[in-house]
């Protein structure tokens, strides 16, 4: 059972990468990475606003009281601040340094920063101090970010090649070739 | 340039943490879990719009062209639900498996598709080929994420 649970996991890391380039996509055909990032979010609201009545009338969550929304503070409402960074940025950045630079410098900061969050107690978290293991973890987390890195080792041959392998039509890299330099504008 | 856009990665995933923390504090107070998610992606609805409207009245970003629906294929319109079985198993999977282990396989998935992809040329205009220096960095983060979530 533990298997499968950890095969769930490792698929839920696999499709956090897929809504990055879903997005991406989306973001080349409409040429506008904030209407991808909206879209991203509209779609798990929808499903969110069915689930949400469903898990009260099966009794797992039942909904909140006024009492209880009213009893929380401003700043507990931020976290789709976050999320609406972490979608936006997932959007813009892998296309300039690609997929695999992307998600080993946020997986990076994710460890790292969680880490902070266990030694500082964060929020109420249990204070976990950094430890010597700890620290060996985060440099060598950090360590092998930088290895992915490593700019500019793709050649022109290789992005032709793409073309013909990726399962894309020529109708979306044509989309691409415009939306592109529309959007290169607000990149700056 | 590209440090920065590296530089901005790393501290989007340190904001991860902020993300976790504050939904964290909404599903304690409200004891629902499906609730906590639901108020963050509304927020992130609410400030994308008035981003949308922003960036198009500034001429940055255009709204996108009627017809787009036809010209898009259906998965290009999945990014939501995908999002949100992360969300939901972050909710769901620890309490069986454990921090650890989730979070250990969580970022073994993601590196693998996304140096799968960089190499594969899927969805990428640029092929990035997995060569033994790309390979060695991707083992040393998942040995790191191992050792931090175990000790």
């Amino acid at each position: 059972m533990s298997l499968l649970f950890s095969m769930i996991s490792f698929l839920t890391g696999a499709a956090v990468t897929m809504q990055s380039a879903v997005n991406g996509r989306l973001r080349a055909a409409s040429g506008n990475p904030v209407f991808a990032s909206l879209f991203s979010f509209l779609g798990g609201m929808v499903l969110l606003v069915v689930m949400l009545p469903l898990a009260s009338a099966l009794g797992i969550y039942p909904l909140p009281s006024w009492d209880m929304l009213l009893s929380t503070k401003w700043w507990m409402w931020t976290g789709g601040v976050f999320g609406t960074a972490l979608v936006f940025c997932s959007i813009l950045i892998p296309p300039k340094i690609g997929f695999g630079a992307y998600f080993s410098m946020m997986v990076a900061g994710q460890l790292t920063g969680s880490v902070l969050a266990d030694a500082t107690g964060f929020l109420g978290s249990q204070v976990h101090p950094v430890s010597p293991l700890r620290l060996l973890g985060v440099i060598l987390l950090i360590a092998g970010a930088v290895l992915v890195q490593r700019p500019g080792r793709s050649s022109d041959a290789d992005a032709a090649a793409a073309g013909m392998d990726a399962p894309v039509s020529d109708a979306d890299i044509a989309e691409n070739a415009k939306a592109v330099p529309q959007a290169k504008g607000g990149d700056a | 340039m590209y440090a920065i856009y590296a530089l901005i990665s790393f501290l989007v995933g340190v904001a991860t943490n902020v993300q976790s923390g504050v939904n964290g504090q909404i599903r304690l107070l409200t004891g629902n879990a499906v609730f906590a998610s639901f108020a963050n992606f509304m927020v992130g609805t609410i400030l994308l719009v008035m981003l949308l409207i922003l960036f198009a009245g500034l001429g940055i970003w255009s709204m996108p062209e009627r017809g787009l629906l036809s010209r898009t294929r259906w998965w290009t319109w999945m990014g939501g639900p995908l999002g949100l079985i992360y969300v939901m198993a972050l909710v769901l999977l620890p309490p069986l498996i454990g921090y650890a282990a989730f979070f250990s396989m969580l970022v073994a998935g993601q590196l693998f598709l996304s140096v799968t992809l960089d190499h594969k040329g899927w969805l990428v205009e640029r092929i990035r080929r997995v060569d033994k220096v790309r390979a060695a960095g991707v083992l040393l983060l998942l040995v790191g994420a191992v050792l931090i979530q175990n000790s």
